[in-house]
């Protein structure tokens, strides 16, 4: 763990995004104090105004203060990815280790199902699932979770079978303990590495997800300061007046990269072997 | 000897064969015989060794017996009981009399796991009390330092890691122990440590050993019997004294003779074998060391020799073994 440390943080580039994340992080946690203006707060006499010393990211067509609602917007961004991504994390890890370990008819059929869920495009799978589920942010993390939940479950497939005839496993086996603990106790925990990475890349995607689906108008209702709704209301009047656009763009455009390139970082960094291949 | 003759483990018949291909692209079917109607007895209390070539198939005997792998047929009865007609249940509340310790020390301890949390794995299985308690004289009966309880398998050399494996394979007090070649990843200064403290514990908490290795002077040194294998079978089986002074199978004798001396000054003749040992997925028809055996005659490559006893406790399987005890 110490080494794995060590090596994440000679990467310069990695540790920016880190660093990124923690300040995205502290933002979502304390926007409240933080904020200049109130982001739902309507100032009518003053809409469209470009930045300036008193609203430095200009404000929008009600006159709401744009730098408020992105610092706003990085708790529904941080929400969904979390939500979305525990979600498929969740479910994904259970569905792989279940088919790697048992194999057979069982990985069959599991793996059969995530090939389905493979096929469609993300986002037009994620629209056909909030189609039916309804639009709310709820429903939007639980779309954003399925749509996922395949990867992880390819990733924890195949880790599962690269140590499911280890001589521990079979040590495991020949003492007694059953199949859910040798899952939960041999398996799981060395199987946790790339499972991690995928973690953080998948953020990237759920941000980005999140934004799509909310431009959309699937996703939060248009008065929730989210980057996507943000954009979506901008695309009427950003040729008048682009920092409506430019803003929440260049904050989604931060944080997803922020996730690659620590994603990127991390999977060094746990498996310095990948690297060395390259 | 410290055999009693009151039988702990009896093999009958046991039959294990592996099929390849049979896929929907490759239709074709191998089968690999790894081992073939073996039989024969454990004694409580002794240390039956098992050696032989790579590929023989001790190894797959050792996981038959403890029913790692499932056997294709034949039986083996653990104090009269057939371990394979057991059900999933009565063979989990089973498996802790009959325990394995593992060739490879380094990939047979979850690397994620102190050496407290593997020892203790199996006394949390079947839910045993004063885990601690017992732990501890696990830990002193291997001779692993109390301090290192929270290391990781990492921080420790062949030996050690081996001696962790020895303590978790005795934490539930079993009777019988398949040591599948527990020494041959080891350095041989380390190597005779391990074997005396395996001596040791065997006294200690009354245990029986199946000892596989493919080390003659190893086997020979903590054997009460051996069985040699040859090709998924046993060519020969007595006490290790009469094996090294009188073997009778020409194969057991070609390995007793390529046993280095450590005295330059004594010569002896080597029987030296020719060619490969055969490939089990096509073993030779008749005695299945024809091929290679100095000795072969036409009935040899005919008939499949049985095990006979030919002198009291001394089992061979060779046509022409009345004729070497002229």
């Amino acid at each position: 763990m110490k080494d794995t440390w060590k090596r994440f943080k000679q990467n310069r580039f990695a540790f920016v995004g880190f660093l990124f994340i923690a300040l995205i992080l502290v933002v979502a946690l304390f926007a409240k104090w933080i904020v200049p203006y109130d982001p739902y707060f309507m100032d009518s006499s003053s809409p469209l105004t470009s930045p300036n010393g008193q609203h430095w990211f200009g404000t929008d067509q009600f006159g709401r203060d744009i730098f408020s609602r992105i610092l706003y917007g990085t708790q529904i961004s941080l929400k969904v990815g979390l939500i979305a991504v525990g979600f498929s994390l969740f479910f994904g890890t259970i569905i792989g280790i279940v088919a790697g370990y048992f194999g057979g008819k069982i990985d069959q059929v599991l793996s059969r199902i995530t090939d389905v869920l493979f096929a469609f495009p993300d986002i037009l799978l994620a629209l056909v699932i909030m189609a039916i589920l309804g639009p709310s942010l709820t429903n939007l993390m639980i779309a954003i979770g399925i749509v996922y939940t395949p990867i992880f479950a390819r990733i924890a497939r195949g880790a599962v079978l690269s140590i499911r005839d280890s001589l521990y496993i079979e040590a495991a086996r020949s003492m007694g303990v059953n199949s859910f603990q040798i899952m939960l106790r041999h398996i799981l925990p060395n199987s946790l590495a790339p499972l991690i990475v995928q973690v953080t890349l998948s953020f990237a995607f759920a941000i980005l997800a999140e934004a799509a689906l909310s431009f959309l108008g699937l996703g939060v209702s248009p008065d929730t300061p989210s980057w996507g709704i943000m954009l979506s209301e901008a695309k009427d009047w950003m040729e008048i007046s682009w920092w409506t656009a430019i803003f929440p763009g260049v904050a989604i455009t931060l944080a997803v990269l922020s996730f690659n390139i620590m994603g990127d970082g991390l999977r060094d960094a746990l498996d310095p072997r990948l690297k060395n291949e390259r | 000897m410290k055999t009693n003759n009151q039988e702990l483990v009896r093999v009958e018949s046991l039959t294990k064969h592996f099929t390849l291909g049979g896929s929907f692209l490759n239709k074709k079917q191998e089968i690999i015989r790894a081992v073939e109607n073996l039989s024969f007895t454990v004694y409580k209390g002794e240390t039956l060794g098992i050696v032989g070539e790579s590929g023989c198939g001790k190894s797959t005997t050792g996981r038959l017996l403890l029913r790692l792998m499932e056997a294709t047929s034949g039986s083996v009865y653990f104090e009269g009981e057939n371990v394979l007609e057991y059900s999933k249940e009565q063979l989990r509340a089973k498996r802790k009399d009959f325990q394995m310790i593992f060739q490879d020390p380094y990939a047979s301890l979850n690397p994620r796991m102190t050496v407290e949390e593997l020892i203790s794995e199996p006394l949390r299985t079947y839910k045993v009390q004063n885990r601690k308690e017992r732990l501890l004289k696990l830990v002193d009966a291997v001779g692993i330092p109390k301090d290192y309880l929270t290391r990781y398998p990492h921080e420790f050399s062949g030996g050690q890691r081996q001696r962790i494996g020895i303590a978790r394979s005795l934490a539930l007090n079993p009777k019988f122990i398949v040591a599948d070649e527990p020494v041959a990843a080891l350095d041989v200064s380390i190597q005779a440590q391990i074997i005396n403290l395996m001596k040791d514990l065997q006294d200690e908490f009354d245990l029986t050993y199946l000892f596989i290795a493919h080390d003659l002077s190893v086997i020979e040194y903590i054997s009460d019997r051996i069985a040699v294998m040859y090709l998924g079978g046993i060519v020969e089986l007595t006490s290790s004294e009469r094996l090294y002074e009188k073997p009778l199978h020409p194969y057991t004798q070609a390995l007793i003779s390529a046993i280095p001396i450590p005295d330059p000054t004594i010569s002896r003749d080597r029987i030296k074998l020719f060619g490969d040992i055969p490939s089990p997925m096509n073993p030779p028809a008749g005695c299945k060391f024809h091929t290679r055996c100095p000795l072969a005659q036409d009935i040899c490559k005919q008939a499949i020799p049985e095990l006979r006893e030919v002198e009291p406790e001394h089992f061979v399987a060779c046509h022409l073994v009345e004729e070497s005890l002229l």
